[in-house]
């Protein structure tokens, strides 16, 4: 299986494969990525923390459209909200203005009831995709537990002049027109945007949807549930065929659900999904028509020295994402996020751990659930940075090939600042009392890293969904109920 | 060693079965396959106190009011100052805090009153004669109580009644006679099917008399009704047990009511109960531990759409104890959909120590 490589290859049996963070593989053409400084730029949402938020505003997933002018959420209560860039044109700092405003709200899902098995359907929205812009609208894709939707974002700008119709609209014509026909006046209105439901993929899923992902062909689409992978066209909604489907005949010998399914970027065959062990497989969908047998398997053999009680459930992978360029795989696991060279089912290539102080502490993280949460993971535009989120509001950029082969990491705290204010970048302790890291003369906020202790993370407050510019260094980041606007400058 | 497992009218059946509810998703589930159930209440367990001391109502609920009627004084339990009421009913031998742990789940989701009386003979209520526990009179006190309490408002409000295996029976009498003068938005019966107690009333004489008669503390108590499964959940036995109890001298404890006296009375609670629930006009849920329990009439009418289920997993007959937050979040949502009661602002998942687990 071929697969395109726009960088220079490095001698693949040479290359170093790194288990932690002080020693990326060489590429020795790469220029090293600058660690970036994130600087505040907007939120939205009621940011008043003695206000209880209600449980339909929390946002439950986050997508920039492929061009980057869009940025869609979805919510726990059924609703997207589409935010657009700055269109005035105005400069800021020598660049083009990062601010994203509200362009459309509308209710995508509502609640529903299964009659059958007496079973509530959420309507909180799980997923969305943008297809990408052929026309002057916008589509996107969201999806809830069962249902898929395609929507339609358009915008008008013109209407009709009152005095240019021919007939009038109300009344029933009768009699022949007589008179002399004239061509309507088109005239410039307030824009409205639009959103209308133009195909519903529905009855396809027995089990709670989990992901959707357009092919790059830009036709067919893919929904994944707990148990099976459906392939769609977008045209045709009343049929779909299953290209996965993992449920063992007596449902008592179930060990492994799918948790993610993405499309390869550029090649339409191809398609990866991960389970809830910890394994990724890549399947090509010329090979057969049903793909249950992988044509790869992306699986690292466990660590015997780190095995635990819970070692099963933080290897399930809760994230996984193409690189821009086609050749790399991210994976987010519950302590960790890894990168997969497609060419290496062995082990990742990278692997960086994201809150390994929480290591001690599963136990009580699994009493109270917190174990379960899905955290997302993704790229940079240049697929030189990854993304992810943590508790306490904290998110964690890493540099790949940072000064000296090194990656750099740094963890964020996602807080309302001032426009264009650095952000802080803090440190978790396993230590139980605050440190101070006080610089003589400085004030704690000006920069000095103050350690939170792990006892005092706040396991309320989390970044599960993030995303990130297609170009730009402009991120995304849904905390709870607010949505954080990041970038460089 | 002999680990009796208590159940009123059915002996428990494996409730290891794929869980019906959205309550836990599939991976979850396939997760945490080969790990140790969690405790019924994380946020507790995992603290270091493993005592087993009596817990107060005043921990749970708002107001303790004795109302005299008559010559009886019944003790209600009151939570709450807005919104529709709920009218909890407990068991045989329970009282009225055995809804403790429930109600305070409840009140977190949905806004709403919450009004649980210790019916005849139980808990804190004394009256003339505790032995009349037939359906005629209890529904009558059950009436009773309600008009004390909510005279003023002329019946103009919400109630949904709820009750737990007798108090099932009894709720489904008082709607079914409609004696409450209020607007009844919702009938909720908890794990008690007409048929399966009928075929088991022959078993409960030989039950009651295999529990112990006396206790000689209330730590000793609560740790036999956790032993023997009466409840799963170490907080709600530390509040309901010592209700189902009452002193004789100071290191002495004995159950408050003989239920056994009450035989003569325990197929009036039970005949033509199925036909009843399904008789009455509002919304309904049957809340059950096991999937085995229905009856022939309920299995059909339940196929017709007559009323709504749930089943909730690893759950003892007392299922307001054994996992009062699920059961709160089903009724919660039963109140939310059927559009009586709101949600509330602010359902923040749980964290360690001291919060409540989502």
């Amino acid at each position: 299986m071929e697969v395109d490589e726009p960088t220079a290859t490095s001698s693949a049996s040479n290359a170093l494969v790194a288990m932690d963070t002080s020693e990326g593989p060489i590429e020795p053409d790469e220029v090293y990525a600058e660690q970036i400084e994130w600087r505040f730029s907007q939120v939205k949402g009621n940011i008043d923390v003695e206000d209880g938020h209600t449980e339909a505003d929390i946002i439950s997933c986050v997508e920039f459209s492929h061009d980057g002018e869009y940025l869609a959420t979805g919510d726990k209560g059924g609703r997207v909200v589409i935010f657009q860039r700055d269109q005035s044109g105005k400069y800021i700092k020598g660049a083009r203005s990062r601010e994203y405003n509200v362009y459309s709200t509308f209710q995508s899902h509502e609640p529903e009831f299964d009659y059958l098995k007496s079973l509530e359907i959420e309507e909180k929205i799980n997923q969305i995709r943008w297809l990408k812009k052929k026309n002057a609208a916008n589509f996107i894709l969201s999806t809830n537990d069962k249902t898929v939707k395609l929507w339609k974002i358009s915008e008008r700008e013109r209407r009709m002049a009152d005095d240019s119709w021919n007939l009038p609209r109300t009344n029933r014509i009768n009699s022949a027109f007589r008179g002399r026909l004239q061509i309507p006046n088109i005239v410039p209105m307030e824009l409205i945007v639009e959103a209308s439901p133009r195909r519903v993929y529905g009855n396809a899923h027995t089990y709670h949807v989990n992901s959707i992902s357009v092919n790059s062909d830009q036709e067919t689409f893919l929904s994944a549930d707990d148990l099976r992978v459906n392939l769609w066209h977008l045209e045709i909604t009343n049929e779909s065929f299953n290209i996965v489907d993992i449920k063992p005949t007596n449902m008592e010998e179930l060990t492994e659900v799918i948790t993610a399914a993405e499309f390869h970027p550029q090649q339409c065959n191809w398609f990866v999904y991960s389970s809830s062990k910890g394994s990724i497989r890549l399947c090509d969908m010329r090979d057969r028509a049903l793909c249950d047998a992988h044509a790869k398997i992306y699986e690292e053999p466990e660590d015997p020295q780190t095995r635990s009680f819970f070692s099963e459930i933080i290897a399930s992978v809760s994230d996984i994402k193409f690189s821009h360029s086609g050749r790399y795989l991210l994976t987010r696991d519950y302590l960790t996020v890894k990168v997969w060279d497609l060419n290496m089912e062995s082990q990742p290539v990278e692997t960086y751990p994201v809150h390994d102080y929480l290591r001690t502490k599963l136990c009580a993280l699994y009493e109270n659930d917190s174990i379960f949460d899905k955290f997302e993971c993704g790229w940079s535009g240049d697929d030189k940075h990854i993304l992810t989120g943590s508790y306490h509001n904290l998110f964690r950029t890493y540099s790949r090939h940072a000064r000296g082969n090194v990656a750099e990491a740094k963890t964020w705290e996602a807080r309302p600042q001032e426009p264009h204010a650095p952000l802080r970048t803090r440190k978790v302790g396993s230590g139980g009392k605050r440190k101070r890291n006080t610089v003589p003369g400085n004030a704690i906020d000006n920069g000095g890293e103050e350690e939170i202790p792990a006892e005092a993370l706040d396991f309320n407050r989390k970044i599960l969904h993030t995303a990130w510019h297609p170009s730009d260094n402009i991120i995304a980041l849904a905390a709870t109920n607010n949505l954080y606007v990041f970038s460089d400058i | 060693m002999s680990e009796m497992e208590e159940e009123d009218f059915v002996p428990p059946l494996p409730t290891q079965h794929e869980p019906t509810t959205s309550a836990k998703p599939l991976l979850q589930s396939v997760l945490s396959r080969n790990l140790p159930p969690k405790h019924g209440n994380p946020g507790k367990s995992t603290m270091a106190t493993n005592t087993l001391t009596p817990l107060l109502w005043n921990q749970f609920f708002d107001e303790k009011r004795e109302l005299h009627i008559g010559e009886d004084v019944f003790t209600v339990y009151l939570k709450g100052s807005r919104g529709p009421i709920f009218y909890l009913l407990h068991g045989g031998g329970y009282s009225g805090l055995t809804w403790a742990c429930f109600a305070k789940s409840l009140c977190d989701q949905i806004e709403c009153r919450i009004v649980a009386p210790d019916l005849r003979g139980h808990g804190a209520s004394h009256s003339e004669d505790e032995e009349d526990l037939s359906v005629s009179r209890q529904v009558r006190d059950i009436a009773d109580i309600f008009d004390k309490l909510f005279e003023k408002d002329q019946g103009d409000v919400s109630v949904c009644v709820i009750g737990h295996s007798m108090g099932g029976a009894l709720a489904v009498h008082v709607v079914h006679e409609k004696v409450l003068k209020a607007n009844v938005v919702g009938l909720i019966v908890i794990d008690v099917v007409e048929g399966t107690a009928m075929e088991s009333l022959s078993g409960m004489v030989h039950f009651l008399n295999s529990r112990p008669p006396t206790f000689s503390s209330y730590e000793n108590a609560i740790k036999f009704c956790l032993k023997s499964a009466m409840t799963r959940n170490s907080t709600a036995a530390r509040i309901s047990m010592p209700s189902q109890l009452r002193e004789i001298t100071e290191n002495q404890l004995t159950w408050r009511i003989d239920l056994a006296k009450t035989e003569p009375h325990w197929r009036g609670w039970f005949e033509g109960l199925s036909s009843k629930f399904l008789d009455c006009s509002p919304p309904k849920l049957l809340a059950l531990a096991g999937v085995d329990r229905f009856d022939r009439d309920l299995t059909i009418a339940q196929m017709q759409g007559k009323f709504q289920t749930c089943l909730l997993p690893k759950v003892g007959h007392c299922v307001q104890e054994d996992s009062p937050e699920n059961l709160a979040d089903e009724i919660a949502r039963f109140a939310v959909r059927f559009r009586f009661a709101t949600s509330k602002v602010g359902m923040v998942p749980s964290v360690f120590p001291e919060r409540r687990p989502f």
